[in-house]
């Protein structure tokens, strides 16, 4: 019999009452790390988006246009390596709309994300087709897209039905990077625009600019926008980072709440875990005291003590690592089902199941303190007057 | 030099605003070997002078010398460490630990003295062979008769090998047969052991198996 045996005992004297506290602390950290992940999720496209690259679109608001001319003053901007455009197309495919994003955009956009893979040939062969449309790994899974298929999407800003030739499907290099994207040729946007819609042809949505090495994004950003100071369309150019981050602070409320809500969780945990600890301390508020009789002091009482909580905590752990297995080892696809349209990428990162491990443990200490100021107040003789 | 010595001692509690004077100008000598009935009405202050001699509580002065050691010179920690090589404890009610087994039950305070496994199992072993509960030693507390659970505590009392035993109304619960051999078992500690034994009994047949009789009445000795 060792040390860890009395407190293994200890624990399950009540197995009830030790497997609902476990199962309390391993469900509250189970829903700490889906939240977080969550929450994560939501900020992987600024986690993806890259600080050397800006974004250039109309200073009065995104759906305002630029004129497509404006790439080639921008690219003349010291310390612009490439510049690419593109514009929002919004069509439905199969009747489902928004379910990825689409974009009309020319050659150098696709060149100036490098993080995006292609096999072979298949830019080469996007680029020699003007109804060719390169698609994102997830939206090729989504809707079993295979290279060389013919679709059609059906315009919402641009009304009417769209033919479309694939001729590559992409992957991306950064895990964060979202697929769910489709690329075609702004070119053949452009004409049919100017042929049918007559919506602002030969404009575009946006800019985007691979900086050079070692040019300074923020006055790159300051140079462009003061080519474009006091002409009929001025600019706003930031780094894309900071204008990924200005789309998902459109919904901080709702981060900020599932952000009170995962601290919420910890606290009832805790709550949970300090209600066990208090009842088992006042249950055997005289074993203690026989035990301080015997020799046992106060700092050998304590490790019992906070061993029974890491115990307890340990418990919920490991019902933790069983419940996340599934999550890690089933595709985002089969876990999330239609919700994958709103979190593309959701994968529980090992810092936020060390981020659980380390509240587990934290909050089995934080548990232990009443019972342990109760310990240290304690009399023996008090103890054991309790006894008769 | 007596095992057990106290001169003068007095202890009293505080009780809301009221001071109570529990114990008042004790001094007493206990031998090695001596086994020592402390008796007297409820209240006498029969249990507080077992705490200080056991040194679980601390006098408000005089002088107590147990095993040698001058007790009031000692801190709580000092005083916990003393008392796991010197006293052996035995309750009114046993006071086993339930989920642990009679013979982990006796190991329990060889925890304490950094020995291996193996011999805190031989020496729990010898304990529960002393008090002929051998063949129990792997039954629980609740898998156990009430006189076999006071034994199981004699034998946690003495796995140590303290030069005192310490007990608080060993026959209080127990019925008269199951009492006879427990008071058999602390007469042996004190002639074949020869520990000394400071028992507080209720009980005048208790403590006519004692080779000498204290009595206590309002805090004071009466008969020494």
């Amino acid at each position: 019999m060792n040390f860890f045996t009395i407190i293994r005992r200890n624990v399950l004297r009540h197995p009830l009452r030790a497997g609902l506290t476990a199962l309390g602390v391993g469900i509250a950290l189970f829903a700490f790390c889906m939240i977080r992940t969550l929450i994560g999720a939501w900020y992987s496209g600024v986690e993806a988006s890259a600080k050397n690259r800006l974004v250039t679109r109309n200073s009065v608001s995104l759906v305002f246009y630029l004129p497509v001319a404006y790439g080639n003053t921008i690219s003349q901007v010291p310390g612009v390596e490439r510049v690419g455009f593109g514009n929002w197309f919004g069509g439905k495919f199969r009747d489902e709309e928004f379910r990825f994003q689409q974009f009309a955009v020319d050659q150098n956009y696709i060149d100036v994300y490098p993080e995006f893979i292609f096999a072979p040939g298949e830019k080469d062969s996007w680029q020699r087709d003007r109804k060719g449309i390169l698609v994102g790994r997830s939206v090729a899974e989504s809707f079993g897209i295979k290279v060389g298929d013919q679709l059609q999407l059906t315009g919402t800003i641009f009304p009417g039905p769209w033919d479309f030739s694939v001729s590559g499907i992409f992957d991306a290099s950064n895990p964060d990077k979202d697929t769910r994207v489709m690329f075609f040729h702004w070119e053949y946007l452009n004409e049919r625009n100017r042929a049918e819609f007559q919506r602002q042809p030969d404009n575009v949505g946006f800019f985007v600019i691979q900086l050079a090495a070692g040019a300074n994004p923020a006055a790159v950003s300051k140079a462009i926008d003061e080519r474009f100071q006091n002409s009929f369309a001025e600019t706003l150019t930031e780094t894309e980072t900071a204008f990924v981050q200005g789309f998902v602070s459109m919904s901080s409320t709702i981060i900020q709440a599932l952000d009170v809500v995962s601290g919420v969780v910890v606290v009832i945990m805790l709550l949970v875990l300090a209600n066990t600890m208090l009842m088992s301390f006042r249950e055997r508020y005289r074993e203690y005291s026989i035990l301080k009789a015997i020799g046992f002091d106060t700092p050998k009482l304590s490790q019992l003590i906070v061993g029974e909580a890491l115990f307890l905590s340990g418990l919920g752990l490991l019902l933790l690592a069983l419940l996340l297995l599934p999550i890690i080892l089933l595709p985002t696809r089969t876990l999330l089902g239609d919700l994958i349209n709103f979190v593309p990428v959701f994968k529980i990162s090992f810092r936020t199941f060390l981020l659980a491990v380390a509240l587990g443990i934290g909050s089995a200490i934080i548990a232990s303190i009443a019972p342990l100021l109760a310990l240290r107040r304690m009399l023996v003789t008090d103890g054991l007057r309790e006894l008769g | 030099m007596s095992k057990i010595d106290l001169q003068n001692v007095d202890k009293s509690y505080r009780r809301g605003t009221e001071q109570l004077r529990v114990l008042s100008g004790i001094t007493l000598k206990i031998e090695e070997g001596d086994f020592v009935a402390l008796m007297g009405p409820s209240g006498s202050g029969k249990t507080t002078l077992l705490n200080l001699i056991a040194g679980l509580d601390r006098a408000d002065s005089g002088r107590i010398v147990v095993a040698g050691t001058e007790l009031l010179t000692l801190s709580e920690s000092a005083l916990a460490h003393w008392r796991s090589r010197n006293i052996g404890f035995i309750f009114q009610f046993y006071n086993l630990i339930p989920v642990l087994t009679a013979i982990e039950n006796v190991a329990l305070p060889l925890s304490l003295f950094g020995m291996s496994a193996h011999e805190r199992s031989e020496r729990a072993r010898f304990a529960l062979e002393v008090v002929g509960l051998a063949d129990r030693a792997q039954h629980r507390p609740a898998q156990l008769s009430g006189g076999q659970e006071q034994r199981v505590a004699i034998a946690r009392a003495i796995v140590t090998d303290p030069q005192i035993i310490v007990a608080d109304e060993p026959t209080g619960d127990l019925d008269r047969q199951s009492a006879t051999e427990v008071l058999d078992l602390i007469h042996r500690l004190s002639s074949e052991f020869k520990k000394s034994v400071v028992m507080v009994t209720h009980d005048p047949a208790a403590a006519e198996r004692a080779s000498r009789q204290i009595r206590l009445d309002k805090g004071s000795l009466v008969a020494a």
